[in-house]
Protein backbone atom coordinates (compact mmCIF):
# COMPACT_ATOMS: atom_id res chain seq x y z
CA UNK A 1 0.00 0.00 0.00
CA UNK A 2 1.06 3.69 -0.60
CA UNK A 3 1.84 6.27 1.94
CA UNK A 4 -0.70 8.39 0.37
CA UNK A 5 -3.25 5.65 0.44
CA UNK A 6 -2.42 4.64 3.80
CA UNK A 7 -2.56 8.70 5.19
CA UNK A 8 -6.22 8.21 3.11
CA UNK A 9 -7.18 4.77 4.96
CA UNK A 10 -5.76 6.48 8.46
CA UNK A 11 -7.62 9.93 8.11
CA UNK A 12 -10.59 7.98 7.20
CA UNK A 13 -10.70 6.03 10.21
CA UNK A 14 -10.35 8.55 12.73
CA UNK A 15 -13.30 10.85 11.07
CA UNK A 16 -16.59 11.37 12.70
CA UNK A 17 -18.65 12.67 10.44
CA UNK A 18 -22.00 14.31 11.90
CA UNK A 19 -25.08 15.39 10.54
CA UNK A 20 -26.21 18.99 11.09
CA UNK A 21 -29.04 18.71 14.26
CA UNK A 22 -31.18 20.66 11.53
CA UNK A 23 -31.54 18.13 8.67
CA UNK A 24 -32.92 15.14 8.52
CA UNK A 25 -30.03 11.91 8.69
CA UNK A 26 -32.70 9.80 5.86
CA UNK A 27 -31.52 13.37 3.13
CA UNK A 28 -29.21 10.58 1.07
CA UNK A 29 -28.07 13.23 -0.83
CA UNK A 30 -25.61 14.44 2.47
CA UNK A 31 -24.75 10.77 3.16
CA UNK A 32 -23.16 10.92 -0.17
CA UNK A 33 -21.64 14.41 -0.20
CA UNK A 34 -20.04 13.07 3.69
CA UNK A 35 -19.03 10.24 1.42
CA UNK A 36 -16.68 11.91 -1.19
CA UNK A 37 -15.80 14.51 2.14
CA UNK A 38 -14.70 11.04 3.90
CA UNK A 39 -12.57 10.08 0.75
CA UNK A 40 -10.95 12.90 0.57
CA UNK A 41 -9.92 13.13 4.67
CA UNK A 42 -11.72 16.10 5.22
CA UNK A 43 -13.57 15.72 8.57
CA UNK A 44 -16.74 18.08 8.76
CA UNK A 45 -20.15 18.52 9.93
CA UNK A 46 -22.45 18.40 6.73
CA UNK A 47 -25.96 19.92 6.20
CA UNK A 48 -28.43 21.27 3.61
CA UNK A 49 -28.84 25.03 3.50
CA UNK A 50 -30.95 27.13 2.11
CA UNK A 51 -34.76 27.60 1.38
CA UNK A 52 -34.33 24.95 -1.06
CA UNK A 53 -32.64 22.89 0.95
CA UNK A 54 -30.12 23.14 -2.62
CA UNK A 55 -26.54 24.67 -0.63
CA UNK A 56 -24.24 21.89 0.71
CA UNK A 57 -23.14 23.73 3.89
CA UNK A 58 -19.51 22.02 5.02
CA UNK A 59 -18.64 23.24 7.96
CA UNK A 60 -14.80 23.30 8.29
CA UNK A 61 -12.22 26.10 8.88
CA UNK A 62 -11.62 28.58 6.15
CA UNK A 63 -8.37 26.49 5.62
CA UNK A 64 -10.00 23.58 4.00
CA UNK A 65 -11.76 26.04 1.31
CA UNK A 66 -9.21 24.79 -1.65
CA UNK A 67 -9.59 21.56 -0.55
CA UNK A 68 -13.42 21.27 -0.97
CA UNK A 69 -13.76 23.71 -3.84
CA UNK A 70 -11.60 20.94 -5.26
CA UNK A 71 -14.44 18.73 -4.50
CA UNK A 72 -16.66 20.86 -5.80
CA UNK A 73 -17.91 18.82 -9.27
CA UNK A 74 -17.98 15.81 -7.36
CA UNK A 75 -20.10 17.09 -4.24
CA UNK A 76 -22.43 18.55 -6.67
CA UNK A 77 -23.19 15.39 -8.53
CA UNK A 78 -24.56 14.26 -5.17
CA UNK A 79 -27.70 16.59 -5.51
CA UNK A 80 -26.65 20.07 -4.62
CA UNK A 81 -26.74 22.91 -7.00
CA UNK A 82 -24.01 25.05 -4.44
CA UNK A 83 -21.27 23.90 -2.66
CA UNK A 84 -20.50 26.13 0.52
CA UNK A 85 -18.15 26.39 3.58
CA UNK A 86 -19.62 27.13 6.63
CA UNK A 87 -16.50 28.42 8.65
CA UNK A 88 -17.50 28.27 12.38
CA UNK A 89 -16.65 32.10 13.49
CA UNK A 90 -18.61 34.67 16.41
CA UNK A 91 -21.09 36.51 14.68
CA UNK A 92 -20.81 39.07 17.32
CA UNK B 1 5.36 33.71 -22.94
CA UNK B 2 3.18 36.96 -24.82
CA UNK B 3 5.73 40.29 -24.46
CA UNK B 4 4.79 43.55 -24.38
CA UNK B 5 5.42 44.29 -28.29
CA UNK B 6 4.09 41.30 -29.27
CA UNK B 7 0.45 41.55 -27.79
CA UNK B 8 0.95 45.41 -28.62
CA UNK B 9 -1.18 44.35 -32.22
CA UNK B 10 -3.55 42.30 -30.67
CA UNK B 11 -4.22 45.74 -29.01
CA UNK B 12 -4.17 47.99 -31.93
CA UNK B 13 -6.63 45.51 -33.85
CA UNK B 14 -9.34 45.54 -30.67
CA UNK B 15 -9.25 49.15 -30.76
CA UNK B 16 -9.82 49.40 -34.49
CA UNK B 17 -12.57 46.80 -34.33
CA UNK B 18 -14.08 48.79 -31.80
CA UNK B 19 -13.79 51.90 -32.86
CA UNK B 20 -15.34 50.98 -36.37
CA UNK B 21 -18.48 49.61 -34.20
CA UNK B 22 -18.33 52.79 -32.58
CA UNK B 23 -18.83 54.40 -35.94
CA UNK B 24 -21.85 52.04 -36.43
CA UNK B 25 -23.56 52.92 -32.82
CA UNK B 26 -23.17 56.89 -34.27
CA UNK B 27 -24.74 56.09 -37.47
CA UNK B 28 -27.93 54.33 -35.51
CA UNK B 29 -28.29 57.34 -33.42
CA UNK B 30 -28.20 59.62 -35.93
CA UNK B 31 -31.55 57.74 -38.03
CA UNK B 32 -32.96 57.93 -33.79
CA UNK B 33 -32.97 61.26 -34.23
CA UNK B 34 -34.17 61.65 -30.62
CA UNK B 35 -33.83 58.91 -27.89
CA UNK B 36 -34.85 58.06 -24.77
CA UNK B 37 -32.25 55.56 -22.85
CA UNK B 38 -33.02 53.10 -19.85
CA UNK B 39 -30.30 54.40 -17.52
CA UNK B 40 -29.24 52.49 -14.76
CA UNK B 41 -25.98 54.27 -14.15
CA UNK B 42 -24.44 50.89 -15.36
CA UNK B 43 -21.29 50.60 -17.57
CA UNK B 44 -23.62 50.21 -20.85
CA UNK B 45 -26.25 53.27 -20.09
CA UNK B 46 -23.83 55.45 -19.45
CA UNK B 47 -21.46 54.84 -22.29
CA UNK B 48 -24.96 54.96 -24.47
CA UNK B 49 -26.11 58.13 -23.06
CA UNK B 50 -23.16 59.86 -23.36
CA UNK B 51 -22.55 59.00 -27.00
CA UNK B 52 -26.06 59.81 -27.50
CA UNK B 53 -25.60 63.51 -26.14
CA UNK B 54 -22.53 63.84 -28.27
CA UNK B 55 -24.03 62.53 -31.51
CA UNK B 56 -28.18 64.25 -31.15
CA UNK B 57 -27.44 66.80 -28.89
CA UNK B 58 -28.73 66.90 -25.20
CA UNK B 59 -32.01 68.33 -26.24
CA UNK B 60 -32.68 65.68 -28.12
CA UNK B 61 -31.50 62.91 -25.35
CA UNK B 62 -33.15 61.82 -22.22
CA UNK B 63 -31.58 59.35 -19.53
CA UNK B 64 -34.26 57.94 -17.21
CA UNK B 65 -33.55 55.75 -14.14
CA UNK B 66 -36.90 53.35 -12.65
CA UNK B 67 -36.74 53.44 -9.44
CA UNK B 68 -37.67 50.75 -7.16
CA UNK B 69 -36.89 48.75 -4.37
CA UNK B 70 -34.74 46.48 -6.20
CA UNK B 71 -32.44 49.30 -7.13
CA UNK B 72 -29.30 49.46 -5.41
CA UNK B 73 -28.69 52.72 -3.88
CA UNK B 74 -24.92 52.56 -4.73
CA UNK B 75 -25.64 52.45 -8.58
CA UNK B 76 -28.03 54.88 -7.95
CA UNK B 77 -25.27 57.33 -6.47
CA UNK B 78 -23.28 56.46 -9.34
CA UNK B 79 -25.74 57.35 -12.12
CA UNK B 80 -26.79 60.88 -10.21
CA UNK B 81 -22.88 61.05 -10.34
CA UNK B 82 -22.29 60.27 -14.29
CA UNK B 83 -25.38 62.99 -15.34
CA UNK B 84 -24.23 65.86 -12.62
CA UNK B 85 -20.51 65.43 -14.10
CA UNK B 86 -21.33 64.87 -17.82
CA UNK B 87 -24.55 67.15 -18.58
CA UNK B 88 -26.72 64.24 -19.42
CA UNK B 89 -30.32 65.14 -19.49
CA UNK B 90 -31.85 62.99 -16.61
CA UNK B 91 -35.06 61.90 -15.02
CA UNK B 92 -36.43 59.59 -12.70
CA UNK B 93 -39.66 57.46 -12.53
CA UNK B 94 -40.54 55.32 -9.96
CA UNK B 95 -41.42 51.69 -10.92
CA UNK B 96 -43.92 49.40 -8.91
CA UNK B 97 -42.65 45.55 -10.16
CA UNK B 98 -43.12 44.33 -6.82
CA UNK B 99 -46.63 45.39 -6.79
CA UNK B 100 -47.22 42.17 -9.46
CA UNK B 101 -47.74 39.28 -7.92
CA UNK B 102 -46.12 37.17 -11.09
CA UNK B 103 -43.15 39.29 -10.32
CA UNK B 104 -42.56 38.69 -6.09
CA UNK B 105 -43.06 35.28 -7.00
CA UNK B 106 -39.92 34.94 -8.54
CA UNK B 107 -40.07 32.67 -11.45
CA UNK B 108 -37.03 32.28 -13.94
CA UNK B 109 -38.74 34.95 -16.30
CA UNK B 110 -39.23 37.25 -13.18
CA UNK B 111 -36.86 39.92 -15.69
CA UNK B 112 -39.93 39.64 -18.10
CA UNK B 113 -42.29 41.22 -15.83
CA UNK B 114 -39.65 43.84 -14.34
CA UNK B 115 -38.96 45.06 -17.56
CA UNK B 116 -42.46 45.24 -18.98
CA UNK B 117 -43.23 47.18 -16.17
CA UNK B 118 -40.14 49.47 -16.43
CA UNK B 119 -40.57 49.99 -20.94
CA UNK B 120 -43.99 50.26 -20.60
CA UNK B 121 -43.29 53.57 -17.64
CA UNK B 122 -40.80 54.94 -19.89
CA UNK B 123 -42.66 54.68 -23.02
CA UNK B 124 -45.06 56.67 -21.61
CA UNK B 125 -42.62 59.37 -20.79
CA UNK B 126 -41.16 58.96 -24.45
CA UNK B 127 -44.67 59.75 -25.91
CA UNK B 128 -45.51 62.56 -23.73
CA UNK B 129 -41.97 64.17 -25.05
CA UNK B 130 -41.70 63.31 -28.35
CA UNK B 131 -38.78 61.32 -28.02
CA UNK B 132 -39.36 59.19 -31.21
CA UNK B 133 -37.20 56.27 -29.80
CA UNK B 134 -36.64 54.14 -26.53
CA UNK B 135 -33.49 52.15 -25.88
CA UNK B 136 -31.87 50.14 -23.45
CA UNK B 137 -27.94 49.55 -23.01
CA UNK B 138 -27.93 45.83 -24.06
CA UNK B 139 -24.37 44.86 -25.86
CA UNK B 140 -23.56 42.26 -28.00
CA UNK B 141 -22.53 39.91 -25.28
CA UNK B 142 -25.74 39.58 -23.92
CA UNK B 143 -27.24 37.54 -26.18
CA UNK B 144 -25.26 34.79 -24.90
CA UNK B 145 -27.08 35.04 -21.43
CA UNK B 146 -30.46 34.08 -20.17
CA UNK B 147 -32.60 37.47 -19.84
CA UNK B 148 -35.61 37.35 -20.41
CA UNK B 149 -35.82 41.14 -20.03
CA UNK B 150 -34.66 40.87 -23.29
CA UNK B 151 -38.31 39.66 -24.61
CA UNK B 152 -40.26 42.24 -22.88
CA UNK B 153 -38.04 45.55 -24.60
CA UNK B 154 -38.65 43.66 -27.74
CA UNK B 155 -42.44 43.50 -27.23
CA UNK B 156 -42.49 46.97 -26.53
CA UNK B 157 -40.41 48.41 -29.18
CA UNK B 158 -37.28 49.15 -27.62
CA UNK B 159 -34.06 49.00 -29.25
CA UNK B 160 -30.41 48.04 -28.07
CA UNK B 161 -28.05 49.97 -30.58
CA UNK B 162 -25.02 48.83 -28.68
CA UNK B 163 -26.20 45.03 -29.44
CA UNK B 164 -27.02 46.28 -33.22
CA UNK B 165 -23.78 48.20 -33.22
CA UNK B 166 -22.11 44.44 -32.38
CA UNK B 167 -20.10 46.63 -29.69
CA UNK B 168 -19.33 44.04 -26.62
CA UNK B 169 -18.80 44.61 -23.13
CA UNK B 170 -15.01 44.69 -23.36
CA UNK B 171 -15.49 47.28 -26.72
CA UNK B 172 -17.39 49.58 -24.39
CA UNK B 173 -15.17 49.56 -20.99
CA UNK B 174 -12.02 50.17 -24.00
CA UNK B 175 -14.01 53.32 -25.30
CA UNK B 176 -15.52 54.14 -21.83
CA UNK B 177 -12.14 54.74 -20.38
CA UNK B 178 -10.93 56.64 -24.09
CA UNK B 179 -14.11 59.28 -23.36
CA UNK B 180 -13.23 59.52 -19.32
CA UNK B 181 -16.13 57.99 -17.82
CA UNK B 182 -15.35 56.74 -14.34
CA UNK B 183 -17.78 53.88 -14.92
CA UNK B 184 -15.42 52.20 -17.84
CA UNK B 185 -14.04 49.59 -15.01
CA UNK B 186 -17.21 49.57 -12.51
CA UNK B 187 -18.26 45.97 -11.83
CA UNK B 188 -21.33 44.76 -13.69
CA UNK B 189 -24.46 46.11 -10.41
CA UNK B 190 -27.90 44.28 -11.60
CA UNK B 191 -30.89 44.66 -9.65
CA UNK B 192 -30.63 43.33 -6.04
CA UNK B 193 -33.35 40.76 -7.01
CA UNK B 194 -30.84 38.83 -8.81
CA UNK B 195 -29.51 37.96 -5.46
CA UNK B 196 -32.85 35.57 -4.50
CA UNK B 197 -32.80 31.69 -6.14
CA UNK B 198 -36.01 31.92 -8.44
CA UNK B 199 -38.61 30.35 -6.02
CA UNK B 200 -37.92 32.50 -3.26
CA UNK B 201 -40.43 35.41 -3.21
CA UNK B 202 -38.82 39.01 -3.68
CA UNK B 203 -39.65 41.24 -1.28
CA UNK B 204 -38.57 44.69 0.02
CA UNK B 205 -36.90 43.09 3.27
CA UNK B 206 -35.27 40.17 1.74
CA UNK B 207 -33.75 43.05 -0.40
CA UNK B 208 -32.39 45.90 1.91
CA UNK B 209 -30.98 42.60 3.81
CA UNK B 210 -28.63 41.86 0.57
CA UNK B 211 -28.14 45.38 -0.03
CA UNK B 212 -27.07 45.60 4.02
CA UNK B 213 -24.74 42.55 3.69
CA UNK B 214 -23.32 44.14 0.04
CA UNK B 215 -22.76 47.51 1.50
CA UNK B 216 -20.85 46.16 4.66
CA UNK B 217 -18.54 43.43 2.53
CA UNK B 218 -17.66 47.08 0.20
CA UNK B 219 -16.77 48.43 3.43
CA UNK B 220 -14.43 46.00 4.43
CA UNK B 221 -12.41 46.74 0.65
CA UNK B 222 -14.69 43.92 -1.01
CA UNK B 223 -15.24 44.52 -4.67
CA UNK B 224 -16.36 41.65 -7.29
CA UNK B 225 -19.06 39.72 -5.26
CA UNK B 226 -22.50 38.77 -4.71
CA UNK B 227 -24.25 38.28 -1.59
CA UNK B 228 -27.03 35.49 -2.25
CA UNK B 229 -29.86 34.99 -0.44
CA UNK B 230 -31.48 31.59 0.37
CA UNK B 231 -33.69 32.64 2.97
CA UNK B 232 -32.06 32.50 6.82
CA UNK B 233 -28.64 31.75 5.02
CA UNK B 234 -26.45 34.35 2.83
CA UNK B 235 -24.26 32.39 0.41
CA UNK B 236 -21.07 34.63 -0.54
CA UNK B 237 -19.57 34.55 -4.20
CA UNK B 238 -16.41 36.27 -4.24
CA UNK B 239 -13.81 36.62 -7.03
CA UNK B 240 -10.81 34.26 -6.61
CA UNK B 241 -8.07 36.64 -5.69
CA UNK B 242 -11.10 38.00 -3.01
CA UNK B 243 -11.71 34.80 -1.45
CA UNK B 244 -8.96 34.50 0.07
CA UNK B 245 -8.80 37.94 1.78
CA UNK B 246 -12.50 36.78 3.12
CA UNK B 247 -11.05 33.46 4.39
CA UNK B 248 -8.18 35.51 6.08
CA UNK B 249 -10.98 37.67 7.71
CA UNK B 250 -13.74 35.39 8.27
CA UNK B 251 -14.52 36.67 11.70
CA UNK B 252 -15.41 39.84 10.47
CA UNK B 253 -17.18 38.99 6.90
CA UNK B 254 -19.05 36.73 8.77
CA UNK B 255 -20.20 39.29 11.43
CA UNK B 256 -20.92 42.42 9.11
CA UNK B 257 -23.10 39.82 7.16
CA UNK B 258 -24.97 37.95 9.75
CA UNK B 259 -26.08 41.94 11.07
CA UNK B 260 -27.61 42.55 7.93
CA UNK B 261 -30.04 39.82 9.01
CA UNK B 262 -29.13 36.09 8.10
CA UNK B 263 -28.86 33.35 10.45
CA UNK B 264 -26.46 31.32 8.42
CA UNK B 265 -23.41 32.73 6.74
CA UNK B 266 -21.69 30.72 3.96
CA UNK B 267 -18.87 31.06 1.25
CA UNK B 268 -19.70 29.62 -2.00
CA UNK B 269 -16.20 27.30 -2.86
CA UNK B 270 -16.75 28.43 -6.86
CA UNK B 271 -16.19 32.22 -6.13
CA UNK B 272 -18.17 34.26 -8.52
CA UNK B 273 -19.96 34.11 -11.36
CA UNK B 274 -21.93 36.14 -13.24
CA UNK B 275 -25.34 34.57 -13.84
CA UNK B 276 -24.86 31.86 -11.12
CA UNK B 277 -28.64 31.43 -10.42
CA UNK B 278 -29.17 30.56 -13.73
CA UNK B 279 -26.77 27.07 -13.18
CA UNK B 280 -29.13 24.16 -13.23
CA UNK B 281 -31.79 25.94 -15.22
CA UNK B 282 -32.90 23.71 -18.59
CA UNK B 283 -31.33 25.11 -21.45
CA UNK B 284 -34.72 25.80 -23.22
CA UNK B 285 -35.34 27.81 -20.49
CA UNK B 286 -32.42 29.94 -20.30
CA UNK B 287 -32.28 30.76 -23.81
CA UNK B 288 -35.94 31.46 -23.88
Amino acid sequence: MSDARRASDDSRAKTEYRVSREESVDDDRLASARAVLTDAGIDADVSAAGFAADVLAVAAPVTQLERVAALSERLKATGFRWIALEPPGDPG
Amino acid sequence: MTTPDAARPDAEARRAAAEERLRGLESLLDGYGSVLIGYSGGVDSVFLALVACERLGRDNVLAVTGLSDAYPAVQHETALDVVRRFGIPHLEVGTSELADPRYAANPSNRCYYCKTELWSVLGRVARERGLAVVADGSNADDVRDHRPGARAASEQGVRSPLQEAGLTKADIRLLSRDLGLPTWDQPAAPCLASRLPYGLAVTPERLRAVERAEDALRTLGFRAFRVRHHGDAARLELHPLEMVRAAERWPAVRGAVAAAGFRRVLLDVDGYRRGALNEGLPVLERIA
